[in-house]
């Protein structure tokens, strides 16, 4: 007994350590990275890239089941977007709802003539609208298909455009966020396969007809939490690993893709549960197996505005949902660990993402099981415990305030002093209880996958033009 | 996670997990208060900033007119830093957003005379990191021509991101030298930064005369090449004349394509050839290009071409082709045309393209007039078959849909045969139809039913 808890004090030393000097590294990489990047758009002139005729074409597909709340909005907002060549593609993905039906009457649909090509299968397609007054408009109706996925490939198939950019229906991107994720596709167009803007948090925003007023904190400390816990992953973990190109996931709520390479790799895996994730991997792999040069680029100032869970059990079935969907893809992809024609994702990305990703709960309730045995067998150090667990504390926190930093230094979306205070504040409160319940709801996706529980379940949403107080 | 210190790895490299842990507890906390220090610091800072600068932009912009006359002497205000900013920026942001000469020598006149010209000079010279850079990008704002020799040097610094404030400070110049500059840096390989920065410098700074960067096109290789290229076709002008023409024969397809786009830019003379010839390059994007900028022309001359692209096996090349096809003035007689192609893909690209830009219904309502008018029997026939054309090829698009398309069309057609039904007799089917053409209408209107009658299922 004395032996093996010896050995997992030892490996989850080292794995605590080995995890932190990772995030320090991404962090230190994502505020230099961030640091060029800024400079280089200061250089760019968007006004130039939407008058270019050089700027191809792009097909938005917005998925929408059930989202008779905030569809009308939504729409509204997505045809706001200033980009020369648009194409606006609703997939109402078998809505039970009046999804379909507001849309018939706020833009007035009438069956269109149109080329429809069923490169991938998806649930029946029931017929194809184009609206009376705004031509830029396609809504796909079809059977529900059981998953966001087979909405995108009928999208996919329906598209026209050689990009197309995949957005949840109940998101609202920025309106030049097409033209600024197209920046780093337009300057080298033949290696960039895929690019992914940044995913903000909506929800406490001041909204008005679609568009948002004033950006602000939400009230809600699990919102806010969550504010954090984006800023971090995408300002310094995206970030970071694009800058060795090795981003392994596109947010599915914002992500430009070469549709010609989504289609070669048989678009979005329907029975995927993390559709976005499992494409990227897709498109990693066989770009690497074709030894193709190719790049994924992530760029942190196009923005996508999305609602989250507002409450701990909608967030809880999204987080089981998240960890379910990152085993539903590194399972299929682990012939793609340490093999010399996957580079870089075969020796870094992969590794990290079930070393530090997957397994993380795991280990964590491991280690947690040790010290409770350890204090039983009388085996606690209690002040070295003390310490590293104020050090485990502080060190989060630290990074935590990094992903602020780097907002503040960047993109400084929340102008208001208050809402920095909060958000530097909650860096440290979200340690307790929300790690803990972070943890169980992990588990629970780990649990559940092995059920074979893969149900995708929805989340509640109050709709755009309620996410937020007014006035 | 870990309950005791007694950490063998850590003993072996000599080090006392206590120790190490403490060490990481004091740098987290030097980190957070780092952290924080630098964000509540830095919005103090800039607050500070701001303030003083709103308050001198106050006094700049009440006293705007005296200050640029002279009426208040420089030597009232320019030492004043606050003012001395306050003025400067506004003068700069008078520049950008003037288009008038006289007004942008003006205040170019003012700036030198207050000496504000020559201390950005020297700022841009003799300050180091980002206060070099931001100076060079607002020495570039100016448009002084002695400006340029500054940003130029800047553009051997070493570091990126000066060289990017040298590129950007040039492209606000706009000067034809400066483009000279960037361009013999770029060819050789000292300049290397993103593509799209130099992209939009260059094109400003050489729009005025294009034929600048031909000679550095003929010499670059590879990626700067392609950037060129990408230049070339953006500034495209009558100035390029001829040259043009020699690059649609280049071995770079990125570079044949820029001249394709390049070509829609103006009226020269050798377009149309030179654009029909590449309508038919190997690569698709070429004909891409190349069909794109016939379709601008709107031109009966460029049918042949438009033809050819919308049965082109790409679909991006045949979309193009067949958007620029809608676009055509008379509709029908492009219908005619795309029917005689004898391809049913290409009959269905344009009745989508048709329905895209609201001239299906046109077009079907423009047939039942000339059905309902038809002078004679050949005409009415031909009006028919264009109309069972239209129809068939919508009927295509559902079928491939597999959704009941084209509800309203179907029952506009509907009602056009049963009124040409009870004025006349009909063929009982669209075979007959293409009978009777063969023995009276001409051999054009039996291809268009024979198109209709047989149009082959091809796949996607």
């Amino acid at each position: 007994m004395r032996g093996m808890l010896d050995f997992l004090n030892d490996s989850l030393f080292f794995y605590y350590l080995g995890s932190n000097l990772i995030y320090l590294v991404l962090l230190v990489v994502a505020l230099l990275s961030s640091r060029a990047h800024h400079q280089h758009l200061a250089s760019l002139r968007l006004e130039r890239m939407k008058l270019s005729p050089l700027t191809p074409p792009i097909t938005l597909i917005a998925p929408a089941h059930n989202e008779e709340g905030s569809i009308i909005p939504s729409v509204r907002s997505l045809l706001r977007i200033d980009y020369p060549e648009l194409e606006v593609v609703v997939v109402n993905d078998g809505s039970k709802d009046r999804t379909l039906e507001k849309l018939a009457n706020e833009y007035g649909l009438e069956p269109a003539h149109m080329l429809y090509i069923p490169h991938l299968a998806t649930a029946a397609v029931r017929g194809i609208y184009r609206s009376g007054h705004e031509p830029r408009l396609i809504v796909v109706d079809k059977e529900a298909g059981g998953s966001k996925a087979d909405a995108v490939n009928a999208g996919l198939n329906a598209a026209t455009s050689p990009y197309t950019c995949v957005v949840d229906a109940d998101s609202m991107l920025e309106s030049d966020a097409l033209l600024r994720v197209m920046v780093k596709i337009l300057e080298d167009p033949k290696r960039v396969v895929a690019a992914g803007g940044i995913v903000r948090v909506l929800n406490g925003c001041e909204l008005v007809g679609g568009k948002i007023r004033r950006v602000q904190l939400p009230k809600s400390p699990l919102v806010v939490i969550q504010v954090i816990e984006y800023l971090r992953a995408f300002l310094i973990g995206r970030e970071a690993w694009a800058r060795g190109n090795m981003l392994t996931i596109i947010s599915g709520a914002f992500g430009v893709f070469r549709r010609d390479v989504v289609l070669s790799v048989g678009g979005f895996r329907a029975e995927a549960i993390g559709e976005d994730f499992d494409l990227v991997a897709r498109i990693h792999r066989k770009m690497l197996e074709e030894k193709r040069a190719y790049s994924i680029v992530f760029m942190p100032d196009p923005v996508c505005w999305t609602e989250v869970p507002p409450t701990a059990k909608s967030l809880g079935r999204q987080r089981a949902r998240w960890h379910k969907g990152l085993l539903d893809t590194l399972w299929p992809n682990r012939d793609m660990l340490f093999r010399r024609k996957y580079g870089r994702i075969g020796w870094l990305a992969f590794p990290y993402m079930w070393i530090f990703e997957f397994f993380a709960p795991v280990l964590e309730i491991v280690g947690l099981a040790a010290i409770a045995l350890a204090a039983i067998l009388g085996l606690l150090s209690r002040t070295f415990f003390i310490e590293f667990l104020v050090y485990g504390y502080l060190f989060a926190a630290m990074i935590s305030v990094g992903a602020v930093l780097q907002e503040e230094v960047t993109y400084r979306r929340y102008n208001d002093w208050r809402d920095v205070a909060r958000l530097i504040l909650f860096c440290f409160l979200e340690q307790i209880p929300y790690r803990q319940m972070h943890l169980i709801w992990r588990l629970q996706g780990i649990w559940q996958y092995a059920r074979g529980d893969v149900v995708w379940r929805p989340m509640e949403r109050v709709g755009l033009e309620s996410a937020a107080p007014r006035g | 996670m870990a309950y005791g210190s007694d950490i063998p790895l850590l003993q072996a490299i000599g080090a006392e997990a206590a120790k190490f842990v403490f060490r990481a507890i004091i740098f987290s906390v030097a980190g957070i208060f780092g952290l924080v220090g630098f964000i509540l610091g830095r919005r103090k800072l800039r607050r500070r900033y701001f303030d003083r600068l709103a308050g001198a932009e106050f006094y700049v912009r009440q006293n705007w007119e005296r200050i640029l006359s002279g009426e208040i002497s420089a030597d009232d205000w320019r030492a004043a830093h606050d003012d001395a900013e306050a003025i400067t920026a506004l003068t700069l942001d008078r520049l950008d957003a003037s288009t008038d000469a006289r007004e942008c020598a003006k205040l170019l006149t003012f700036l030198r005379g207050a000496g504000l010209l020559d201390r950005m000079m020297l700022e841009a010279r003799r300050s180091r990191g980002w206060r070099r850079e931001v100076a060079l990008v607002r020495l570039g704002r100016t448009r002084a021509p002695e400006a340029v020799p500054i940003l130029v040097a800047a553009l051997d610094d070493p570091r990126g991101a000066t060289q990017l404030a040298a590129v950007r400070g040039l492209a606000r110049t706009g000067l034809a030298i400066a483009a000279e500059a960037m361009l013999e840096r770029i060819v050789t390989g000292e300049l290397a930064i993103e593509a799209t920065s130099l992209l939009n410098a260059l094109m400003i700074c050489t729009r005025d005369n294009p034929r600048l960067l031909l000679p550095y096109l003929y010499v670059a290789k590879g990626a700067v090449r392609e950037v060129l290229a990408r230049v070339m076709a953006e500034t495209a002008s009558l100035a390029l004349g001829d040259d043009l023409l020699l690059l649609t024969h280049d071995s770079s397809a990125e570079v044949r394509a820029s001249v394709a786009r390049a070509l829609a830019h103006a009226e020269f003379g050798f377009a149309f050839a030179a654009l029909d010839r590449l309508a038919s390059d190997p690569e698709w994007f070429v004909r891409l290009r190349a069909v794109t900028s016939l379709g601008k022309f709107r031109e009966a001359r460029a049918l042949p071409a438009l033809l050819r692209g919308i049965c082109d096996r790409s679909r991006h090349v045949r979309q193009r082709a067949a958007e620029a096809l809608s676009r055509m003035p008379n509709c029908g007689e492009v219908l005619r045309e795309v029917l005689g192609t004898g391809d049913s893909y290409a009959l269905q690209a344009l009745v989508a393209e048709l329905d895209r830009a609201g001239e299906f219904d046109n077009l079907v309502a423009a047939l039942h007039l000339s059905l309902d008018s038809a002078a004679d029997a050949a005409a009415g026939a031909e009006s028919r078959c264009l109309l069972r054309a239209l129809e068939a090829g919508a009927e295509k698009l559902g079928a491939m849909m597999r959704i009941p398309a084209l509800q309203k069309g179907e029952q506009q057609l509907e009602q056009a045969h049963e009124r040409a039904r009870e004025a006349k007799a009909q063929p009982a089917s669209v075979q007959e139809l293409a009978q009777k053409t063969t023995q009276r209408a001409p051999s054009r209107e039996h291809e268009i039913a024979s198109t209709v009658a047989h149009s082959p299922a091809r796949g996607a």
